[in-house]
């Protein structure tokens, strides 16, 4: 009879032991998947950013509900931009055009990248762009370290499937000047 | 009064004759005689149309399957293989799947570059991608701007993309092998 009962307690022991070791794997997976991602704030999503981009808009009479045509498996876009794109350090943020109208497929995300020589370095980077929106700000990125003058960079387009979140095998590049004042 | 009426309205018409002769340069004085005028203008600059870019970009599936190459089969008598096959890529959607479109709707024109990369690993690092279409040379072309009231015949390029270079015999469920990018930069 004692020895049912330690049985069942030396199981139930086990059990506890068991969960605790789970439940402490989970919470150490989950913080470091969560610190890995803010070390880590230009690195290119696999899939599409759940959020929305803070200074994403509207695009205001884009009444075009007709979409382009995409093959199955494939994607279409069509964007709007400019290849001025000016910088202010006091406010932190990139003053920019770039459109994603409704007749696109797919949302985007932009990375606004400086280039020195064969350096490039990635000093803003959006959420999730959606069909129908435009970014005309960007906020840079803490690690972003720049002087008053003129630099050389590109924007870097990614699009994502607005149903799967998946990343399309095709991207965008777009040299553009940049200024950056105080 | 009627008399002193008469008189000041005589008197304006004279005075009005008169200020017209004093203000022309080169009064009329003869039956036959003319007259000229300078027309005078000033050129003010335009506002310059800014520039305005606008491009659209569609892609296929972008989907490809390598077949390994094959020995074919052996023929005892003569000690040869027959029917073997050099290795080789082939797109699952030939004519759609493997095209990429660029079409400039802008005030300006700009040259569209398409370039392949492999995914990083040792079994995509062999592959290569090179993009041919009517209008490319070395993978890029130049697409004019659009003319006014002509948006349904924009300058427009297709690109198909072919593969080359084995891929890693690990690889045998569709993977991500590489990316397209294009660029869109402008001449000059």
């Amino acid at each position: 009879m004692k020895h049912a009962m330690d049985k069942k307690f030396n199981l139930r022991k086990f059990l506890i032991i068991l969960l605790v070791v789970i439940t402490v794997g989970a919470v150490a997976t989950t913080l470091f998947v969560l610190l890995k991602n803010s070390d880590d704030p230009d690195a290119i999503p696999e899939f599409a950013p759940q959020d929305t981009d803070n200074n994403a808009e509207a695009i205001e009479d884009d009444d075009d509900e007709e979409k382009l045509e995409a093959s199955e498996g494939g994607g279409a876009v069509s964007m709007s931009y400019s290849k001025e794109v000016s910088i202010s350090l006091s406010e932190k943020k990139a003053s920019i055009i770039f459109w994603n109208p409704k007749r696109s497929t797919m949302d985007a995300v932009l990375q606004l990248i400086v280039i020195s020589g064969e350096q490039e370095a990635v000093i803003a980077q959006s959420q999730l762009l959606p069909a129908g929106y435009k970014l005309e700000k960007m906020d840079l990125l803490d690690t972003a370290k720049l002087s008053a003058g003129k630099y050389s960079g590109k924007f870097n387009i990614l699009y994502y499937n607005p149903e799967t979140g998946e990343r399309a095998v095709v991207n965008t590049n777009i040299p553009v000047d940049i200024q950056v004042k105080e | 009064m009627k008399k002193f009426l008469v008189l000041a309205l005589v008197a304006m018409l004279v005075l009005s004759f008169g200020s017209v002769s004093v203000l022309a340069a080169n009064p009329i004085i003869t039956a036959t005689g003319s007259d000229s005028a300078d027309v005078k203008g000033t050129y003010v600059e335009g506002s310059a149309a800014s520039a305005v870019y606008s491009v659209d970009l569609e892609w296929g599936a972008l989907e490809f399957t390598y077949t390994d190459a094959g020995t074919g089969t052996w023929n005892p008598g003569n000690h040869s293989y027959s029917g073997g096959a050099a290795a080789s890529w082939a797109c699952d959607d030939p004519g759609v799947g493997d095209k990429i479109k660029v079409t400039n709707h802008s005030n300006r024109a700009v040259i569209a570059t398409f370039s392949f990369a492999p995914e990083s690993g040792a079994d995509f690092a062999a592959i290569t991608g090179a993009f041919t279409g009517t209008g490319i040379t070395s993978n890029a072309a130049t697409l004019g701007a659009g003319v006014v009231g002509q948006y349904a015949t924009a300058a427009n390029v297709t690109a198909t993309l072919t593969l080359s270079g084995a891929l890693g015999s690990s690889v045998n469920t569709q993977t991500t092998i590489g990316a397209v990018t294009v660029t869109l930069s402008v001449p000059g």
